[in-house]
Parts: C-alpha cells; sequence; structure tokens
C-alpha cells in the first residue's frame, strides 16, 4: 500500500522544485511583484490622504471648552492628548471663535441631567475625523469630575466605571454544560467596528490568496498541456505527482508573494503612523495591520489558509486539465472564483449568527477557511470546532487527490471543448465502475 | 531481458481503437509500428507505457507489467513540446530529474547528445560566443555581455526535435520509444539523428518505432507490425515478409525502346521515363525471359535489377488488401 502510494506521488518534489523556481525566475513575476509591491506600501499613505488623514507633519487641532456648569475639569487637556496622539491637542476656553477651524466641548447642565455636547466650525475632514475620539475623551473625563465633585473615592469610581458586564446564553450555557459562544464584557457589543474591519482585512487577504493560487495553476496547467509535453512527462511521472508538485509550488511562490506584500503594507504603516494620522484610513487595513495574534491565532490562521488554498489549487488544476485552451482559462476559474466568492460573501455575513449556527459555518469546507480562524481569535469557536474544520478540509483535499488520480491523464491529454467540473466527476465515476 | 505486448485492446464507447495488438521482442533490436493515419499506433504505444488505461492485455517488461519503476524507458512522443518561455538548460535537467538522473550526470549526457545532434550552440550560448578562431574555447573577455539563455520558442521546429529527441535519451534507457522521430526534418537532421539512433542499436537497446518514412524503417528494423483501422494487417520479420513474396520488382535500363519487349513478356510497366522502366513481374523466369528477348532484339541493357518488394510497396498492398475486404 505504502509503495503504492510512494509510487504514485514519486517525483512530486522535481516538479514542485522546477514550477517553483520557474515562477520565481519569470520577468513577468518579478514585474507583478514588484507594481504589487508599490502599491501595498503606498496604499496606506495614499488612502489616509484621500479619506482626509494628515498629511506630512502632525495635525494641530484646537478644542475651545464653553463649561456652563461648575464641574471642574483639571485632566480634560491630557485625557484628549492621549486619546487623539499622534494628533496635537491645544485646548482653550470659551466660544467658537468665527475665524478658525475648531472643535467644541459644550458642558451644560439642566434639572435633568448634565449633557456634553461636540460641536465644530470651519473644519476639514481631518478634524472632523478627530470628534468621536475627542468626544469620548471628554466624556470620559467630565464623568470622572462629576464623580470626584460628589466625593466619591478612587476605588468607588473604579467599580462604577467598571460597570456590570451583561451577557445572553442559553441555560444549558449558564449551567456549564455547554460552552458559551457569545460573551459581552464591559459593555462593550462584542462584534464592534474594528473586529468587523479585521474581518473584511483577512478576507480580502485570503481571497487574493486563493484566486492567486488558483490562476496561477490553471495557467501552468494549460500551458503545460498546450506545450505537448505531456506524454513526454507522463512516462516518468505519475498524473496525481505532476498535479501535486505544481500545486504546492504555486501555493509557496503565492505564500511568498502575500508575505511579501503583507511585509510591504506593515512597513508602510509603521513610518505613516509616524507621520500621519492613520484615523482617517480604512477599518479594514489599520485592524489588519494592527492584528497582533498570538502565536496559536497564527497557527490557526496559517493552517486553515494553507488546508483552504491547497483545495482551491487541486480544483483549479483539475478545472485547468480539462481545457484546451489559454483563452478558455477564464471559464476554467469560475467555479473557483465563485466558491471564494460565497466564502467571502458568508464571512462577512455569517459572523454575526451565534451558537450552533455559527459553529456549523465554522467547520463546512470553503466558509471555515474565511470564518474559523478570526472567530477563534474572537473567542466565539473553541479549537475542537477549528480541528473539526481542518479534518473536513483534509478530506476534501484528499477527494480532490483521488480525483486526479482517477481523471488527470485522460483530462491533459484530452483535446476538445472545454470540461466543465461536473462532467470531469461524471467521468471519475465512470472509471470507478469500469474499475469494478 | 524480453519486452511482450499480449492482446492489448482498447474502445472509446462503441468505437474500437485498437483490436487484439500482440508482439514480442526477445531480445535487443528495433522493432517498427507501422500504419495508416488514425490506426491506432499511438494509441497502442501511450497504454503500453500506461497513459491510456487498457480495455484489454497486457505488457510485460521481463515478465512483469512495464513501468517506469521497473524499466528505464525513453519516450519521443509524436506530439512533441517544450515549455515555450523556459531555458532549454533547465528543461532538459528537469527532464533528467524525473528520470531519477543526477544534475551531474545530466550535464555530462546533455554535453555529448549536444555535441553529436549539434545543437551546442543552443545550450551552450556562451561557449559557442566564446569560440575563438581556430574552434577551441576561451573564457569570455571580460565586460562581455553574457549572452542570455535560450528559450524554446527561439529554435526553429527542426531544433527543437532535436531538443526533445535528447530529452528520450538523457536517463540512458533500456527500452526507446520513437514515434515519428525523423517527421518534418531536412536531411542533415534527419542523417544526425539516424546516427544516434545507429548507435542506440549498437550499444544493444530496445527500440520501438514508429515512422512512415519506409526506408528508415527498412534501414533499422528487423520485426514489423502494419496496422490499419485499429486491426493488424500484418506482422513478422520484415526480411521473411520481402522473401515471402519473391524478386518481383524489376528495374530496368537500355540504350533503347523496350517497352513492346516488356509487354510482350507479360510483365507490367509501373513506370517509364526515357528508357528507364519499374516493372512488375511475376517471377524470376518472366524476368530472365525479359532479358533473354531484349539481348535478342539488340537492345543493350544498362541496369537489371530484380529485386524484393519494398517495405513501402507491401505497406500499400497490404492496406488496400485490407480496405478492399472491409469493401466487399
Amino acid at each position: 500500500m505504502l509503495t503504492k502510494l510512494e509510487s504514485q506521488f514519486r517525483g512530486t518534489g522535481q516538479v514542485f522544485r522546477f514550477t517553483f523556481l520557474e515562477l520565481i525566475k519569470s520577468r513577468a513575476t518579478i514585474v507583478s511583484l514588484l507594481i504589487a509591491l508599490l502599491f501595498a506600501v503606498g496604499a496606506l499613505p495614499v488612502m489616509t490622504l484621500i479619506s482626509g488623514g494628515s498629511s506630512g507633519v502632525i495635525q494641530k487641532i484646537a478644542v475651545y471648552l464653553d463649561n456652563r456648569t461648575e464641574i471642574e475639569l483639571p485632566g480634560l487637556e491630557d485625557a484628549l492628548r492621549e486619546a487623539a496622539a499622534p494628533t496635537e491637542i491645544t485646548l482653550r476656553f470659551g466660544e467658537l471663535p468665527e475665524d478658525e477651524a475648531a472643535l467644541g466641548l459644550i458642558l451644560d447642565e439642566n434639572d435633568e441631567a448634565v449633557t456634553l455636547t461636540v460641536t465644530w466650525k470651519n473644519a476639514d475632514q481631518s478634524v472632523l475625523n478627530s470628534v468621536y475620539v475627542i468626544g469620548s475623551a471628554a466624556y470620559d473625563a467630565a464623568s470622572r469630575a462629576r464623580m470626584e465633585q460628589i466625593g466619591l473615592g478612587e476605588g468607588e469610581i473604579a467599580l462604577i466605571s467598571e460597570g456590570i458586564a451583561p451577557r445572553g446564553i442559553s441555560y444549558e450555557e449558564f449551567n456549564g454544560s455547554a460552552e458559551v459562544y457569545w460573551e459581552f464584557s464591559g459593555g462593550e457589543d462584542g462584534y464592534d467596528d474594528s473586529r468587523f474591519g479585521l474581518q473584511i482585512g483577512y478576507s480580502v487577504v485570503l481571497m487574493m490568496f486563493c484566486l492567486y493560487s488558483v490562476g496561477y495553476v490553471v495557467r501552468a496547467v494549460i500551458e503545460e498541456k498546450q506545450s505537448k509535453l505531456v506524454d513526454l512527462l507522463m512516462v516518468s511521472v505519475r498524473p496525481a505527482a505532476l498535479l501535486l508538485g505544481k500545486v504546492l509550488a504555486t501555493l509557496l511562490f503565492v505564500l511568498i508573494y502575500m508575505i511579501v506584500l503583507f511585509g510591504g503594507m506593515l512597513a508602510s504603516y509603521a513610518v505613516s503612523s509616524r507621520f500621519l494620522d492613520l484615523s482617517a484610513a480604512p477599518g479594514a487595513v489599520t485592524a489588519l495591520l494592527d492584528m497582533h495574534p498570538d502565536a496559536a491565532s497564527l497557527a490557526v490562521i496559517l493552517v486553515t489558509g494553507v488546508l483552504g488554498c491547497l483545495a482551491f489549487g487541486l480544483l483549479g488544476g483539475l478545472c485547468g486539465a480539462g481545457c484546451s485552451h489559454m483563452e478558455e482559462s477564464g471559464n476554467a476559474m469560475s467555479a473557483c472564483v465563485l466558491l471564494v466568492m460565497l466564502g467571502y460573501m458568508t464571512s462577512l455575513l455569517l459572523p454575526l449568527a451565534d451558537g450552533a449556527a455559527l459553529r456549523v459555518f465554522c467547520v463546512l469546507p470553503v466558509l471555515s477557511m474565511f470564518m474559523a480562524p478570526l472567530q477563534f481569535m474572537a473567542g466565539r469557536i473553541g479549537f475542537g470546532t477549528v480541528a473539526l474544520s481542518w479534518v473536513l478540509q483534509i478530506g476534501c483535499i484528499f477527494f480532490l487527490i483521488w480525483l486526479s488520480a482517477q481523471v488527470y491523464s485522460t483530462l491533459i491529454m484530452y483535446n476538445g471543448k472545454r470540461l466543465g467540473f461536473g462532467r470531469i466527476l461524471a467521468m471519475a465515476g465512470k472509471r470507478k465502475e469500469e474499475r469494478r | 531481458m524480453s519486452f511482450q505486448v499480449s492482446h492489448l485492446h482498447k474502445k472509446y464507447g462503441d468505437k474500437v481503437v485498437l483490436e487484439d495488438l500482440s508482439f514480442s521482442m526477445e531480445g535487443p533490436g528495433v522493432y517498427a509500428l507501422l500504419g495508416t493515419n488514425g490506426a491506432g499506433k499511438t494509441t497502442s504505444i501511450r497504454m503500453m507505457l500506461g497513459m491510456l488505461a487498457k480495455d484489454g492485455g497486457e505488457v510485460l517488461w521481463n515478465g512483469s507489467p512495464l513501468t517506469a519503476d521497473n524499466c528505464n524507458i525513453g519516450y519521443l512522443a509524436e506530439e512533441r513540446g517544450l515549455y515555450p518561455k523556459y531555458a532549454l538548460m533547465d528543461q532538459l535537467l528537469y527532464f533528467a530529474a524525473l528520470r531519477g538522473v543526477g544534475k551531474e550526470e545530466a550535464k555530462k549526457c546533455i554535453r555529448s547528445l549536444a555535441e553529436r545532434l549539434k545543437v551546442e550552440e543552443y545550450l551552450y550560448p556562451n561557449e559557442s560566443a566564446a569560440l575563438s578562431g581556430n574552434g577551441k574555447r576561451s573564457v569570455p573577455a571580460l565586460g562581455r555581455k553574457r549572452e542570455k539563455p535560450k528559450l524554446a520558442d527561439q529554435l526553429s521546429k527542426g531544433n527543437q526535435q532535436k531538443i526533445q529527441f535528447m530529452a528520450s535519451l538523457l536517463s540512458d534507457p533500456e527500452l526507446i520509444i520513437l514515434d515519428e522521430p525523423l517527421s518534418g526534418l531536412d536531411p542533415v537532421n534527419t542523417d544526425l539523428i539516424r546516427d544516434v539512433i545507429r548507435e542506440e542499436i549498437a550499444r544493444g537497446k530496445y527500440l520501438i518505432m514508429s515512422s512512415h518514412q519506409m526506408p528508415t524503417v527498412e534501414e533499422f528494423c528487423t520485426e514489423i507490425t502494419i496496422l490499419d483501422r485499429s486491426k493488424t494487417i500484418l506482422q513478422g520479420n520484415l526480411n521473411e515478409i520481402k522473401k515471402s513474396r519473391g524478386r518481383v520488382n524489376l528495374h530496368l535500363k537500355c540504350e533503347g525502346d523496350a517497352a513492346d519487349c516488356i509487354r510482350a513478356s507479360g510483365a507490367e510497366i509501373l513506370s517509364e521515363k526515357e528508357w528507364e522502366y519499374q516493372i512488375k513481374v511475376k517471377g524470376e523466369a518472366q524476368a530472365n525471359a525479359l532479358l533473354s528477348s531484349l539481348i535478342g532484339a539488340g537492345i543493350s541493357v544498362v541496369t537489371f535489377d530484380l529485386r524484393e518488394p519494398s517495405l513501402h510497396e507491401i505497406f500499400v498492398e497490404k492496406v488496400g488488401e485490407a480496405n478492399d475486404a472491409d469493401e466487399t
């Protein structure tokens, strides 16, 4: 059995090495990588500037406090500076002047409550981008000052500030007889904008990874077919090894490609954050670059991504082998593109699901690679669910390898109208029956 | 060592594309697999090599099913190609690596074959550029621009074919299968490849050759199988097949018009050009009678060559017979 398996995959290493070396030696690849790197490095500062972020020197914002209450706010300026950094905040007192771009804080009091109003005049986009941050910091400082004013000590203020952590779970979860899938803490809603941004960023990167892999594999398979080398190669190497070597080489190449691009973006982020106010940058990008996953989460992201892309690569190889001309590569990729888009869209819509439904989505092949890693990072699913998703992904990969062994040799010698994935499956079924 | 093909059978749907092909080679030599276009030659070769599933029959090497694991096979496919945008040397080293040949050994083999097939300038462009006037290699001068490795699509079709032929011999194979090795080559390149084939035969290799160039087959092959529309229509030792048909082809050249004498002898003139005739006779007796009548008529005979039918003639005759049989 082992000898037979070894014989099936003999030569995979040579195919892998040759395909990988030719990919990285290709001038077209180097040029496309440089262009992509240029985009990756330039994207964040350009997007920040387009979105109204400050450029060049550090942004300065004047904040005018119009305090119409008895509450004293001694720590407000420090709180605003800390919250808005690297933007420099200058706190002045009084009403907003007519001719200055500035933010105003109006602290007022009536019989029912103390109100804090954030307002602005002549403000450009960069000033507007700071409204939320400065308003929140001012609210926290005013709340604290008010509590101090009525004589509460540090311990009492801390107790009130921490608040009560609400959570909504089933009675079984409460009893401890089921895993808790969703928990609110500290008044957060648990699925905030930054996490949604992270999900978008991760899904986009994974989608690129999958589509790049599929594209390279499909083109490599059709190129080999068109070059009429198949007969020569198949004397030395089995079809499954021919496909697997090509897919693995492509995956490694695309992984390096993505690491270079992501490295470029990270470097750009590190440099840009010194000179630009990145609060105006798209949330998905900053959330992704500011992710800081721990080792376990990183391992889950890598393993899930690589397994998913391996499956997509094999699927792409089979679809590519059903084509006879490079012009058909777009059609050959369509099944893979549809699946990738399904995973991408699902990852944006379904994380709001809860409990068993979320767990099912996180183990389903295709969906799992987009959803499971971030849900694991957020603590919404356990490692058991991730492991189950891997088992199913590995099952899919073995199925695709079996399918390749059944039909790949016939497909790569086939010349004619493009065979869709459905016909390839039917062909494999027929071969199995014939062998019986 | 022995190579044996037994009852090989293949059909696509209801259409039979190869019917009960059997032959064997008990020792080194060259076996010819001939046939009309679409007769099933390439299909049978692909089945022998395990690329196509067999519907019946077996292919044995030393009594065991033939695989790349138990036999070192070299194959020049009818559908030939190279990666168009990859360097030639990289491709050849890759093909060698797939056959389990080490890099250094492969380089030596490539060098030797490149010299024999005269393709060094494509595989070693810098050495070719550095060849001095007396033909010796010299170290490239400092500052001289290095030549880029040649890509397959920069070569002519004939030179690509020579590179592909090299690829089939890189592992020093025991069994060499050549599907139309000389098609599309000019006479000079044909001779180069013929020389290498001759060397491989002399080294005791097992060769299976499919070709439409009958003179080449006659030169190299001892045993033949002719296929027509999936069926074996003739098989056996080439010399014996020829002998069995007798010496019936007469090439006659005279110094005068001999047409009347030839017709009078009952022989059939196949072609005629300036008193030079290709004649079909019924046997040696009829040929001798014709010669006597020519001498008797005072016609000087320059050439009188009575020989067995050529493979080309046997092929055409057998395919014609098979077609006639099918029509009736």
